[in-house]
């Protein structure tokens, strides 16, 4: 396998969570994947296997027992402070399941903070937003606060914000997790919009077939080891949703 | 069951009840305190002008108990907003409004009671060691100061246990006529407030003319007597809410638009203070009033403390005058910081005191020309008129016996050697500063008093003058540092509110900024702002209050005394003081919001 083009590449992860003296529990035990560049990749597992452990390490919000993880030529497990939150700031882009919104902030305020924190002018910024915005048809809502936004206009907020500063990796942990199924396939098709216009790979977590359904690759986890991986190829989505249904099937025995 | 309930969410949050219940008994043992120094009659009586001393404490009285019931107020609506997450989930979760009701109702009932008998006990203790500290400290004596006082407890409890019943029953109502929704996302709640320029300017505009009418009321006291502080402190408060319910609100959206909140975490700050600019303006309006009531007391009292000396200064030329000094006398002399000092023989025959002009040549005598501030001249024997000799500060160094003085005459060296007469030398000292050398002055006085006892009335010295003054205003004084020093620490307790009322949410906000990428310096520095922008308004609008409101004290700081003399140094060590407490709860902030990088898995990491 060549890693040139991979956007992450993930080797021997090992994550075990306790201090050394503490009741230690270890959620990865040795993971090695990667992800091309423009891929649109999903990770499923069942529920304490490890796949918020593992977003977390590729995004540097914990930091590995173990092993390397490479995102866009950076390593991340040798960065330090700044490092840290000026790469969370520009390479990578997150979706949260609980939309992490800031309530005291505008839509428009919202998307603009990673373009803030970079200190890009304000003209540049604005365009920027409304670029998004339009992409993502939340023109009308950029001036309402989040507290006045439905769960599903919530999270295309929150996914202008992931991509308004261009990163090399949009991740998503659960995003459709508190959407209504109309909600949710709204933000699916728009995950695939950005990942095939904007050339965004995009990294994510789901349990729910029909999510992972829009990925082109599937990496299944296990015991904190990936445990299986299919690929979507040539075939349409409801055929990929019956090979991930299947392959549950089999996973989960 | 619900009991059970309620009391689990209690230990939950046991460090912030912690918090809640220290401030409510601090409060309680501070009135208790107060009110046994103001109504313990005998021991009014016996510290100051009779008459004036029963207006001065009650007045005291009056503005303790109206901020009291403020800070009650505020500290109810923290216990108000700690709960409410919680009995709002009871109530969805099936629990009947009436039960809720009678919850809160002994919740908060109890907690009010536990506060006010533990607040009593610290009181009495207070009293018996933290007053008399003070008091020691001041130089000051209060007669008939004892720590237990049966009114003052009794005046305590029945305060305290009815603003408490009033707070109950207010929480009740609140609670069971708030939906369970708001009940359970209150902290969620963006009450974007509507901004309506017309509304904003007329109560920027009220909010200013009631400041002006306090302001006019405190200049005004003598006129409109004890009505004047009331009246004051309630237009003062609404004055300060208005304004800056207008004016905060209005900068806040100007800055939003400009480029500056489009750079870094400013937008987030703005955003930040928008979001709960209502609740700020409480608190903040409450804590300037604090602050100015902290450093106006504080001011008044130093302000006695550093001009009663300069007033006693104002009326004789010399400090102490010794007669036929002994070498013990001399020793205590000799540690004073002596601006002017002369020694002169007397000769005391009939109702005569003969003195030597020769020695008038070699020291001349120092009189005392100035009318308010001290002016010093040095006159020869032949310098002196009638006039200088017939001065009470010059007769008054010889004494005959009550409301009987020698008369002076003054002789040549060759007749003053030839002169008979009881022979007796008086040394007169001058101090630099009355204040610093008191505790010496005071051993000199009672020696020379000792051998030369004279009547009550008579005052011999400036010295003299000095401790009868502190008799008469040494009340005043004490009461200045005592109120200061409990509107400080109620003050501190106030902003310890907001800080735990306000940290669960911004920590929360940190998180997501975190997550996003934001760099720790820059999310430090966010709070570091934001804390100290609610630390400055209410410390601006404070000296402002201060400095209108130290016009009350003209009528009992009569000239030379000015309630605005040197001023400056007080402000300063006060705002220095106020800036360590700012940075002390920065941080707290600190340590309770920001998010810790996860460095202990960094460490175990190769
Ligand atoms: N901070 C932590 N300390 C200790 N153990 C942890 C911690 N976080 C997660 N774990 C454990 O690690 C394992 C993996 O957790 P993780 O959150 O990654 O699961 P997940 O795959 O995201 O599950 P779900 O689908 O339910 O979200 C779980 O067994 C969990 O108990
Ligand atoms: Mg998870």
């Amino acid at each position: 396998m060549t890693s040139s083009n991979a956007v992450v590449d993930v080797h021997g992860l090992e994550k075990t969570y306790g201090k050394v003296n503490e009741r230690q529990y270890q959620a990865l035990k040795g993971l090695n994947f990667q992800v091309a560049s423009v891929e649109f990749v999903g990770i499923m597992g069942a529920s304490g296997s490890g796949k918020t452990t593992l977003l977390n390490m590729l995004s540097t919000l914990d930091v590995p027992t173990k092993g390397d993880v490479i995102v866009n030529g950076h390593d991340v497990t040798k960065m330090r402070g700044n490092q840290l939150a000026d790469f969370r700031a520009q390479e990578v882009g997150f979706i949260f399941q609980d939309f992490n919104l800031l309530e005291s902030l505008t839509a428009e305020e919202n998307i603009g903070l990673p373009l803030a924190l970079k200190g890009t002018s304000s003209k540049i910024m604005d365009q920027a937003i409304h670029e998004v915005a339009e992409t993502l048809s939340i023109a009308d809502l950029l001036q309402k606060y989040p507290s006045e936004l439905s769960g599903g206009q919530k999270q295309r907020v929150a996914a202008a914000r992931a991509i308004v500063h261009h990163p090399s990796i949009l991740m998503g942990d659960e995003p459709t997790g508190a959407l209504d199924s109309t909600s949710a396939r709204e933000l699916l098709d728009l995950l695939t919009t950005i990942n095939q216009e904007q050339h965004m790979s995009v990294l994510l977590v789901t349990h729910d077939p029909f999510s992972a359904s829009f990925c082109q690759r599937i990496l299944f986890i296990k015991d904190g080891l990936i445990g299986s991986e299919i690929r979507r190829g040539d075939q349409d989505r409801s055929a990929f949703y019956q090979q991930i249904l299947n392959e549950l099937g089999t996973f989960n025995e | 069951m619900l009991g059970k309930l309620a009391l689990a969410g209690i230990k939950n949050r046991r460090r912030d009840y912690l918090v809640l219940l220290a401030g409510l008994t601090m409060s309680a043992a501070i009135f208790y305190m107060f009110a046994n120094l103001a109504t313990n009659k005998a021991f009014v009586k016996a510290n100051g002008v009779v008459g004036q001393s029963m207006l001065i404490f009650g007045f005291g009285a009056v503005l303790l108990i109206l901020i009291t019931i403020v800070y009650i107020m505020y500290a109810n609506s923290f216990l108000l907003s700690m709960r409410q997450h919680d009995y709002g989930l009871f109530m969805m979760l099936g629990a009947k409004k009436r039960r809720i009701g009678q919850l809160v109702f002994l919740e908060t009932l109890i907690l009010g009671a536990v506060a006010t008998a533990i607040g009593i006990v610290l009181g009495l203790l207070m009293s018996r060691f933290l007053v008399g500290f003070l008091l020691n400290a001041l130089g000051l004596h209060l007669a008939h100061l004892e720590s237990f006082y049966l009114p003052a407890i009794i005046a305590t409890a029945v305060l305290y246990v009815g603003l408490f019943i009033l707070a109950s029953l207010f929480n009740l109502v609140k609670l069971t006529r708030t939906t369970v929704l708001k009940l359970l996302h209150t902290d969620e709640q963006a009450n974007q407030p509507q901004v309506k320029p017309v509304r904003q300017m007329i109560a920027g505009i009220v909010g200013i003319l009631l400041l002006a009418a306090g302001y006019w009321a405190l200049a005004n006291i003598k006129m409109l007597q004890m009505a004047a502080i009331p009246f004051a402190i309630v237009t003062i408060t609404l004055g300060t809410y208005l304004l800056f319910r207008a004016t905060l609100l209005t900068i806040i959206r100007w800055l939003r638009q400009t480029k500056w909140a489009k750079k870094h975490l400013n937008g987030f700050l703005m955003g930040q203070l928008n979001f709960r600019v209502y609740n700020y303006t409480r608190m903040l309006t409450i804590v300037s009033l604090l602050f100015a009531m902290a450093l106006g007391a504080i001011t008044v009292g130093s302000g006695y403390h550093r001009q009663l000396p300069m007033m006693a200064d104002s009326l004789g030329s010399y400090t102490v005058a010794i007669h036929d000094k002994t070498a013990k006398e001399q020793q205590l002399i000799s540690k004073l910081d002596v601006a002017h000092q002369a020694t002169y023989t007397q000769k005391r025959q009939g109702k005569t005191v003969f003195y030597n002009a020769a020695e008038f040549k070699q020291q001349p005598y120092e009189f005392n020309e100035g009318e308010m501030t001290p002016k010093y001249e040095k006159k020869t024997a032949a310098q002196m008129k009638s006039t200088d000799l017939n001065s009470l500060d010059f007769l008054n160094l010889a004494v005959l016996g009550q409301n009987n003085l020698y008369a002076p005459k003054m002789l040549s060296a060759t007749k003053f050697a030839r002169q008979s007469g009881k022979t007796v030398s008086v040394t007169t000292i001058r101090v630099k500063n009355i204040g610093n050398d008191r505790v010496t002055l005071k051993k000199l006085n009672q020696l020379e008093m000792a051998r030369f006892p004279h009547a009550g009335e008579l005052t011999i010295g400036n010295y003299q003058s000095y401790e009868l003054m502190l008799a008469f205003f040494g009340g005043l004084e004490f009461m200045g540092y005592f109120l200061g020093i409990a509107f400080l620490a109620m003050l501190a307790s106030c902003l310890m509110f907001k800080i735990l009322s306000g940290a669960p949410g911004d920590k929360r906000r940190y998180r997501m900024l975190y997550k996003v990428g934001v760099r720790h310096n820059l999310m430090r520095n966010g709070i570091a702002k934001e804390i100290g922008i609610l630390f400055m308004i209410p410390g601006i609008m404070g000296v402002i209050d201060v400095l209108f409101g130290l016009q009350m004290f003209k009528p009992l700081m009569p000239k030379p005394m000015s309630p605005y003399l040197g001023i400056g140094s007080t402000f300063a060590i006060f705002i220095g003081l106020y800036a360590i407490y700012y940075l002390i709860t920065l941080a707290l902030y600190w340590q309770i919001v920001l998010p810790q990088a996860p460095a202990q898995a960094q460490a175990e990491h190769k």
